[in-house]
């Protein structure tokens, strides 16, 4: 994928150079000048096409663009950008989304939210025949003042706040657990916060998860104990690294879905499996982790 | 005399140098409880957390797992209680957790509601009920981001239970369901939470840092059943305090400690 891009990049680029009106700052070490230059300036143009033209942002004239590592991006006064190289992942903020005592919130109806939110994801080349499921999920918000002599508490009325449209990934009816698109709106439809994480899954995966999934219909496969809870649910699909990581692994798994016996006992452990039943191993999301100095033993408490 | 004033004057650039908002975290992950309902991946969870915080050019204070999260981390009072210098949650200006808690049977229960589950070598008992146990930013105490991935810890139809907690504390994250609705065994959760609190400033633009508020709200539903929701909530000196507090603060604002007169809170549900 990283490749495609940055092709993509640099065939678009050569076409367009010219199309100033910022900065370029680009972190990327380059063992000779003028053909990593023009790559990086490339890269820098598509990214900001993808602001304006794709996502339709109105940027303000100063914009800082550039790249490294897998992911690239710009920034324009409360607006960041950012898309990876090596996957179909894109990220919007735009800091008033927050600010919702001076920006407001966007008061469209459901219906109207969902139809920019497939018109968005349409102008992302997010196939609709993957979508497995999209709804508008708002905000509410409360306030309450606690008397300090009698310690009562006052409250205001809820009220409602932002809205998010949360689309979720199926690929002929095979979940795509790690996949989404989370997009949250601003009044008049801008966008106020984006995270859209739908990378190509290879057909041999995609295979395989399909093998995953008769198994599981076919009654053959047994979801292993798990000590003091019981199977909820079992369903083949696909896990892959999250938006956020420098690295991109994508497994076919069969994930189990355990509840506690003690009904009282809150967070369902959820372990992903292979077709022996064995834990994979999780897809990754740092290349080279930060280094850390971990302590395994806490000495008792000194008393 | 010379070398002194010179070592002084480095040792001073070198403060300096730290990064202005630097905060020291802890987290505390827990899979093993002993065979009763053993979690997956909460410990790579808390890692990945960590591991953006500390590329943001944070500290680490804690990062304990298993048996050496105890019960006594989280509660004020006792000995040790959330002060005890190997890692009592309190030493730390934000504390992630994340393992079990309990979920009333019905999310319009009238029994106790909000706890923390550990499985700890010491500091027993395991089990803490927040709205009676803890206190956060007392008696010299630095929490002030107490985010909890622990299902049903800040239950909404009780959430104005929580105010005692605030002893100095800015923000408490948590979520709301019950037995039946609840969340998931997730490492997806944490790390995005993580990067969207701490931002990436090596990539300072490409990875925005947003308000802890806004950010639990865009990541607190992934891997949720239905009917669960995120919640996220601040105290503050004023009205206009608590609201600012719980749409702006991020968790290197530096703002100083609110008192609970006032709490904010929002919440999004995946109904």
């Amino acid at each position: 994928m990283t490749s495609s891009y940055q092709r993509l990049a640099v065939l678009w680029g050569a076409a367009v150079l010219g199309a100033g009106g910022y900065s370029a700052v680009s972190a990327v070490d380059a063992p000779n000048g003028a053909p990593a230059a023009l790559q990086d300036r490339a890269i820098d143009i598509a990214t900001r096409e993808l602001a304006t033209k794709t996502l339709g942002l109105k940027l303000p004239a100063d914009v800082s663009a550039g790249h490294r590592m897998n992911f690239a991006g710009l920034q324009a006064g409360p607006i960041t950008v950012t898309h990876r190289l090596d996957s179909r992942t894109f990220l919007v903020y735009d800091q008033r989304f927050s600010d919702t005592k001076q920006t407001g919130i966007n008061k469209e109806s459901d219906a109207q939210l969902m139809r920019r939110n497939r018109g968005l994801l349409e102008q992302l080349h997010i196939p609709a025949n993957e979508i497995a499921s999209a709804k508008v999920t708002q905000e509410k918000t409360q306030i309450g003042e606690r008397d300090q002599s009698s310690g009562k508490m006052q409250l205001e009325p809820v009220r409602l706040g932002k809205k998010w449209v949360r689309t979720t990934r199926a690929i002929d009816g095979l979940a795509v657990f790690s996949s989404r698109a989370t997009i949250g709106w601003m009044p008049g439809g801008a966008i106020g916060f984006l995270e859209v994480h739908w990378p190509e899954i290879p057909a041999k995966v995609l295979e395989e998860g399909r093998r995953y999934r008769e198994l599981v219909s076919s009654g053959k496969w047994h979801a292993p104990e798990l000590k003091g809870a019981r199977v909820e649910s079992v369903t083949a699909g696909i896990l892959h690294s999250p938006a956020a990581a420098t690295a991109m692994d994508i497994e076919p798994v069969i994930r189990v879905i355990y509840a506690p016996l003690d009904e009282k006992m809150g967070k369902k452990p959820v372990a992903y499996l292979d077709a022996e039943g064995k834990e994979v191993r999780m897809p990754r999301v740092f290349l080279e982790r930060p280094r850390e100095s971990l302590k395994t033993e806490r000495l008792a408490p000194t008393r | 005399m010379r070398q002194l004033i010179l070592f002084v004057l480095f040792a001073v650039a070198a403060i300096a140098a730290v990064e202005a908002g630097a905060v020291v975290l802890s987290t505390g992950a827990i899979n093993n409880y002993g065979g009763s309902a053993n979690l997956f991946h909460d410990i790579a969870e808390a890692n990945d957390f960590r591991g953006w915080y500390l590329l943001a050019g944070n500290t680490v204070f804690t990062a304990w797992t298993d048996g050496n999260v105890w019960g006594s981390d989280f509660r004020d009072q006792g000995s040790p209680n959330d002060m005890d210098p190997s890692g009592g949650s309190d030493r730390a200006q934000v504390y992630y957790y994340t393992g079990h808690g309990i979920c009333p049977s019905s999310q319009t229960t009238t029994s106790q509601v909000d706890f923390l589950v550990t499985h700890g070598n010491f500091g027993l008992p395991d089990v803490d009920h927040i709205v009676t146990d803890s206190v956060w930013g007392n008696n010299g105490g630095r929490l002030q981001f107490m985010l909890i991935d622990a299902s049903c810890p800040t239950e909404v139809p009780e959430i104005t239970q929580l105010f005692p907690i605030f002893g100095g504390l800015h923000m408490v994250t948590g979520n709301s369901g019950d037995s039946k609705h609840d969340t998931l065994d997730s490492e997806d959760r944490g790390n995005e939470f993580g990067i969207q609190t701490a931002g990436f400033p090596p990539l300072s633009f490409f990875f925005p840092q947003l308000p802890v508020g806004d950010a639990w709200m865009n990541t607190g539903l992934i891997d949720v059943q239905n009917q669960v929701c995120a919640i996220a909530a601040a105290a503050g000196d004023t009205r206009d305090d608590a609201i600012n507090r719980r749409d702006n603060e991020r968790v290197t604002s530096g703002w100083g400690n609110p008192s609970n007169n006032w709490m904010a809170w929002k919440w999004v549900c995946n109904d």
